[in-house]
């Protein structure tokens, strides 16, 4: 069972954290001027929710800022509060604290100190009325009746008699209106019995002759007599929702004999309790409820996910040795082919089950650039697209520091000093743009600024000052900009002491490398600079061309494959000693030789006996990569490299081959894009 | 035969747990995410009691109630007001709506039971 309110109450921090992303884009969109209704509704829906949530499961720290937090927030839907500029920034920093109640609760951690800003909430609503007044959704609170019930105060004054008290007597005759809406009077009546209570009299002389009554009119009156010591709460409790119209009398035949008792204590238990029978004593209903709860949601052990995907992924290996041991038509004897697309499918729900909109990441970058723009006094405008992208959860829990560095880095490095920019004749508000999109097989996540690009000169002064490159060295503009990312660049003692905590360039690029992506770097002086990280759609398996090389076996993705073409005596020249190119109707191509890459030996050398690969990538355009040959096409599950070797430019991976023997994946991206400047930035690295 | 309770609410870990109260209570419970759709399935499968919150996107709880006292099928089903709201304007907005009653969230499950017996046969 606790698992079951484990399970509901880890929806609820989901809730909580798209409730929190939400209102953080409105409060963000209101700083930005808009005064639309309908995101002012939105934020205090989202802040209302968190605070519905969190008194269910007895968060009372997380309930009680969320209510300080919903007052202001409604006085601003109301109308009664204008949306100002100090209390917007108030409201930000509520929804920051918000977050960190959140994180609080759910973490079990103590609850942050909240007392300032708490303070802070209420003054906005001093003009209101004052909060003694209102106590707050305390949990003792737990329900308001519609009716001001006529209790006599006599008898709330008169305390309870140790001895049998007076029976109370009750009279009470509903109105039209309580039937209209739905109020039936014989369950009050039944309820007033299930407390040990009585009809003892039922008047009748409204009623009016048969052809004359309405069917849904009020026409009589009861008295009831119940036992003294039933508590006057639960009796009033019973009439609380009938309509005030309605003549409810609750009164005690006789004044008791006094006598200090107190009363029946409530137990400020959460609802969270009440729903949950204790652990020690299962209930019967615990075994019929279970199933109902989890046909709607349930949370799942990623360790479970991640064994389901290596599953299948064996699954996958063992299709493919089939295929390998089976000739075509034995393969359709077997129903192979049939047996090959329900794996496919099996894996590509598998993935989805890991998929996560890519907004989780996202959500912390707005409060970041608020303590960024505190910190070093700029503007900065966030404008964010394709926050919907689906990516793979480790991306997600990947990505997030890397995303950091790079706001940071953007803000310190990027973005100018306002004087500066308007000099330059630009806005003094700086803007990043943070973006997301899948491209074919890759998500392409992309940080760009509108400040001063970089700065090649420093960079370089910087990297010869750090032994990065010689001196005299000869660099292009993309090489300096690629000497950002090389370990070692990055220091604490590195130029702004905001960019320089936590981690450089150089970790935020292996980060993105242990996913299988890459950092692409892209800068104009006095325009900007764009971050962008490519990274693969799936982290587990990939269409692949199985390639050999001296004898040996790669898997070339196939996604960047266009075409393999063996080419003719002639077709490939060299005008230059380092560079090869194929002529292909009508056009060069730049040529690769991958044995050369890696420096395999025994590889075919005349390119009239091996094969042309032709591949795409989103850089360098169409290259053409000379192997021996092509073996076949499969899907490959990719395992990982870094756990046993370091990682190594222009393989992304290993796998298993059908015949158990192990093949190593080809980055494409790697030996194709970069690879020029990569391979001088090695050097000038090592 | 037991009974049909609709609850109407935008936050899942809401209804989970509101389904989690009355489904062990013998209800049978279904779920709708706001006050359109609350309307749509009630009118689809009219239920033996509404529960419905009161601040919801697309179409508010008020909103709901007042469409459910216009709609014959729905004219008379006992609808209750499961809300952290409890100031007593809203509650007369409430009522004047046409709600049969109003709970305060947080919920306690015998409070609830008890709510329900009084409304719903």
């Amino acid at each position: 069972m606790s698992d079951d309110l484990d399970a509901i109450q880890a929806i609820f921090f989901e809730e909580c954290a798209e409730g929190l992303v939400a209102a953080e884009a409105g409060l963000s969109e209101l700083a930005e001027g808009s005064r639309d209704p309908e995101v002012i509704a939105a934020v205090f829906r989202a802040v209302h929710s968190i605070k519905g949530g969190s008194g269910a499961f007895g968060h009372d720290a997380l309930l009680g800022f969320s209510h300080r937090f919903e007052n202001v927030l409604d006085a601003l839907r109301a109308g009664r509060l204008e949306p100002s500029e100090p209390l917007l920034q108030l409201l930000l920093q509520s929804s920051d604290m918000l977050a960190d109640h959140v994180a609080a609760a759910r973490d079990g951690a103590a609850a942050p100190a909240d007392q300032t800003l708490a303070a802070q909430l209420d003054g906005w609503l001093d003009a209101e009325p004052p909060l003694a007044a209102d106590p707050g959704p305390t949990i003792e609170e737990d329900e308001f009746g519609f009716a001001p019930v006529a209790v006599s105060l006599d008898d709330l004054d008169a305390a309870p008699s140790l001895d049998v008290p007076a029976p109370w007597q009750i009279r009470f005759r509903p109105s039209a209106a309580a039937l209209a809406n739905g109020g039936e009077a014989l369950l009050l009546l039944r309820e007033v019995e299930r407390l040990g209570g009585e009809v003892i009299a039922c008047d009748t002389t409204a009623l009016p002759p048969l052809e004359e009554m309405d069917p849904e009119g009020a026409y009589m009156l009861w008295t009831l007599s119940v036992p003294g010591e039933v508590a006057e709460e639960d009796l009033s409790d019973c009439f609380d929702f009938v309509a005030p119209d309605s003549l409810i009398e609750i009164e005690r035949t006789d004044p008791p004999v006094t006598a200090d008792v107190p009363m029946p204590e409530q137990s400020p238990a959460s609802a969270l309790d009440r729903v949950a029978p204790s652990d020690a004593a299962p209930d019967a209903t615990t075994a019929e409820r279970r199933p109902i709860e989890r046909s709607e949601t349930i949370r799942v052990d990623l360790g479970k996910l991640d064994g389901l995907l290596n599953l299948v992924g064996e699954l996958v290996i063992r299709n493919s040795i089939l295929a390998d041991r089976l000739g075509p038509p034995e393969q359709e004897k077997v129903e192979l082919p049939q047996l090959s697309r329900l794996t496919r499918s099996i894996q590509d729900m598998v993935m989805s089950l890991r998929a996560q909109p890519i907004q989780q990441a996202f959500s912390r970058v707005p409060r970041l650039l608020r303590e960024l723009e505190s910190e070093t006094g700029k503007k900065v405008l966030l404008e964010v697209s394709g926050e919907g992208t689906e990516v793979d959860k480790r991306v997600i829990e990947r990505i997030g520091d890397p995303l950091t560095h790079m706001i940071r880095n953007a803000v310190d490095h990027g973005i100018e000093p306002a004087e500066q920019r308007l000099a330059a004749g630009k806005s003094a508000a700086g803007t990043i743009r943070l973006s997301a999109q899948q491209r074919g097989g890759r998500i392409v996540v992309r940080v760009e600024d509108d400040g001063g690009g970089i700065d090649r000169e420093a960079v370089r002064a910087r990297a010869i000052e750090r032994g990065l490159v010689a001196a005299d060295a000869i660099l292009s503009d993309e090489d300096i900009d690629q000497l950002i990312c090389a370990p070692g660049f990055s220091t604490a003692a590195s130029i702004s002491n905001i960019s320089g905590r936590g981690v450089g360039m150089d970790v935020v690029r292996s980060n993105i490398e242990g996913l299988g992506g890459r950092v692409e770097i892209a800068s104009e002086p006095g325009v900007g600079t764009s971050f962008t990280l490519v990274l693969p759609l799936t982290l587990a398996i990939l269409d692949g061309m199985v390639v050999r090389l001296g004898g040996q076996r790669f898997v070339l993705p196939l996604q960047s494959v266009i075409e393999s073409v063996r080419p003719e005596p002639g077709q490939v020249s060299a005008p230059t000693p380092d560079s090869e190119v194929m002529e292909l109707r009508g056009s060069y191509l730049p040529l690769r030789r991958l044995a050369d890459f890696f420096g395999i030996r025994g590889a075919e050398k005349r390119p009239e006996n091996g094969l042309v690969i032709v591949v795409e990538d989103d850089s360098a355009g169409q290259v053409g990569l000379f192997v021996d040959t092509v073996d076949d096409r499969r899907e490959v599950v990719i395992k990982s490299l870094d756990q046993n070797l370091h990682p190594i430019r222009g393989l992304g991976g290993a796998t298993v081959l059908g015949d158990g023997s192990i093949a190593l994946i080809l980055d494409v991206d790697a030996i194709v894009g970069t690879a020029p400047a990569v391979r001088q930035q090695r050097d000038l690295a090592a | 035969m037991s009974r049909h309770i609709l609850t109407i609410d935008d936050s899942p870990s809401m209804r989970m747990l509101l389904k989690a109260s009355l489904t062990a209570q013998g209800f049978t419970v279904s779920s709708a995410d706001d006050g359109a759709q609350g309307l749509a399935a009630a009118k689809a499968a009219p239920p033996d009691l509404i529960i419905t919150d009161i601040n919801m996107p697309v179409m508010d709880g008020f909103e709901l109630i007042e469409a459910a006292r216009s709609d014959d099928a729905l004219r008379l089903l006992p609808i209750l007001v499961l809300s952290t709201e409890f100031s007593d304007d809203k509650k007369a907005r409430a009522r004047s709506a046409g709600a049969t009653g109003w709970i305060t969230k947080p919920f306690d499950a015998d409070k609830l039971a008890a709510a329900i017996r009084r409304v719903c046969p």
